[in-house]
């Protein structure tokens, strides 16, 4: 019975998960139109067998810029973990590893960052910095660091003292040798399912920036940016919103529920 | 008390360490207020006779103690922009973070609460199973995305109350608190969603062990043991989670503000840091930082008298 319902999780997660590729896939190969080609007659126009997901206030096929706009949506994700997992694994490694007073000090840092709204954090690094799509994810790289850093070194901390680990120690090998080829393959697992977490809340924080306008900036599509456009016509054209809503929805949804399902595997 | 004193002690050196950083962060962003507010036709002499009165030609430290100061005693400096004091500006605005912050944490304490007791007791049924199905779905949905369906649904479709319509607290209270709850729906479904599974899940794992067994052999009723032995040991990893969704709702809150057209501290903020009005974005991010950590402290104090053992541990 329990099994069956992981395996449902499993599925639909991978079918959504899989249609959002398709989607960013299509895109990158051929949209139906050019994203930022406008048309007047077009302006706001319904679904229709030539516009699947109708067009928007200047005309633009919305498929297509759904298309381009998830692609944006996905890569400020993946930059932004990328990022943070790096830099993350690193001062985690090194912290969890040694410890000590280099240790106290970054982590009393590091819940001065947890304790702060990411999204507040990020708007101050967009402050220095003004908005754009590579500001967006260098900000959100830098406000993610702190979360994979904690992460990793609960890791480190458990395995530091560890037969294996002191083993190694006795037959001679590097401290970085330790950390990187033998405690950091153990902590692989964790590092996944908080990884996915990561890009979930990316996809969150990226469309929450671009909603308030801070984020990825027109004519470029991000999926925030376009709901926040659409906000303005729900009214006139209540599709609109309701489809990039609807990309968002799946997109979020295929990563939580791969991130369960595979939590009930390890778990 | 020792636990206490430390954690008081831990939160002042946030609040310090946090001000430092947005200090620093305005400090060294590229442009130069006087500029700013004279405009680049100023002359040089105008710029120096400006920067020296709002003491810009003094060292960085000196202004942060400077500011600090000021700050604690009130004084959050003038707006660039709008060139009246900050406390001004943010005055009003308090009232309506708070409003929001307070109404989406009470909406998901009573919608997820009683919700996730229920699905927990009758785990087994279909309106539970539905209930999952709906939970991981609202957990995908974007705050602010909720917002919009709020509007559309409500606002447009039916006509319930009116989108942007904003009244303030004093022309109109009932219709403020109205407003205020509309939106705060809009912050508190997906939290809800999220701490309803988790008090669910936590219920059902208690409800495995042993002493669970043991009160059920003492003659205890269902309801019994539910209510005084499993949810006391199940609300813990709930209190903690929602202690933590705190600094989540304040966040949350700056966003759905815009979608729902309400002048609070969220709307300043963005307007404050695209037009450059430092003291006004620095004031609001430092207060909000402020309450953040407040709030943590209360849930950490209220800790051990939900979970006894805490208290111990810490002697």
């Amino acid at each position: 019975m329990n099994n069956n319902r992981k395996n449902h999780k499993l599925y639909i997660g991978l079918i959504l998960a899989g249609l959002i590729v398709l989607l960013i896939l299509a895109g990158l190969i051929r949209s139906p139109y050019p994203p930022q080609k406008m048309e007047a007659s077009l302006k706001l126009a319904g679904i229709s067998a030539a516009h699947p997901m109708g067009c928007d206030q200047f005309g633009r096929d919305i498929l297509s810029r759904v298309m381009i706009g998830a692609r944006t949506t996905f890569l400020i994700a993946f930059v932004t973990n990328a990022i943070g997992l790096f830099f993350g694994i690193l001062i985690g490694a090194l912290t969890g590893y040694f410890g000590g007073f280099f240790d106290e000090i970054l982590m009393r840092f590091n819940d001065v960052m947890l304790s702060f709204p990411s999204i507040l954090l990020a708007l101050v690094l967009i402050a220095l910095m003004g908005p754009g799509t590579y500001q967006v994810m260098i900000a959100m790289g830098i406000v993610f660091i702190p979360s994979y850093a904690r992460i990793v070194r609960s890791e480190f901390i458990r395995f530091r003292n560890m037969d294996y680990v002191l083993a190694i120690r006795l037959m001679g090998g590097s401290h970085l040798r330790i950390m990187f080829l033998h405690i950091l393959p153990n902590v692989k697992g964790t590092i996944l399912t908080s990884l996915i977490i990561g890009f979930n809340n990316a996809v969150l924080c990226e469309a929450a920036m671009s909603f308030l306008g801070i984020g990825v900036q027109p004519p470029d599509a991000s999926l925030g940016l376009m709901l926040s456009e659409a906000q303005g016509f729900l009214f006139r054209a209540p599709s609109y919103a309701l489809l990039v809503g609807f990309v968002m929805i799946c997109m979020i949804l295929s990563f939580s529920l791969l991130s369960d399902s595979l939590k009930e595997v390890q778990g | 008390m020792r636990y206490a004193i430390r954690k008081l002690v831990t939160m002042i050196l946030t609040i310090l360490m946090v001000s430092l950083l947005v200090f620093l962060a305005f400090s060294i962003i590229p442009g130069d207020p006087a500029t700013q507010m004279l405009g680049t036709n100023a002359t040089a002499q105008k710029l120096e006779a400006l920067r020296a009165q709002m003491g810009l030609d003094r060292p960085l430290l000196i202004r942060y103690l400077e500011w600090v100061k000021n700050f604690i005693s009130g004084d959050m400096g003038i707006s660039y922009s709008y060139h009246v004091p900050v406390r001004q500006m943010l005055y009003d605005k308090l009232g309506i973070m708070l409003t929001l912050t307070g109404l989406s944490f009470l909406l998901i304490v009573l919608l997820s609460i009683p919700l996730g007791i229920l699905t927990a007791k009758y785990y087994d049924r279909y309106f539970a199973k539905a209930f999952d199905v709906l939970n991981q779905l609202f957990m995908a949905i974007p705050p602010f995305f909720i917002g919009i369906l709020i509007t559309y649904l409500f606002g447009l479709l039916m006509h319930l109350f009116t989108p942007g319509g904003f009244v303030s607290y004093k022309s109109d209270p009932w219709g403020y608190f109205l407003y205020m709850l509309t939106a705060s729906f809009s912050i508190a479904l997906p939290k809800a969603a999220m701490s309803m599974r988790l008090l669910k899940n936590s219920v059902l794992s208690e409800a495995k062990l042993d002493y669970v067994r043991t009160a059920y052999s003492r003659g205890n009723r269902t309801n019994q043991v539910l209510y005084r032995h499993v949810l006391r040991n199940a609300l813990i990893p709930v209190v903690t989670f929602l202690g933590m969704t705190l600094a989540d709702i304040v966040a949350g809150s700056i966003v759905i503000e815009q979608v729902f057209s309400i002048p609070g501290f969220g709307r300043l903020l963005i307007t404050s840091i695209s037009n450059r009005d430092y003291p006004v974005a620095q004031a609001i991010i430092v207060i909000i930082a402020f309450l953040v950590v407040v709030i943590n402290f209360i849930v950490d104090s209220l800790y051990p008298l939900i979970d006894p053992r805490v208290k111990k541990d810490e002697q």
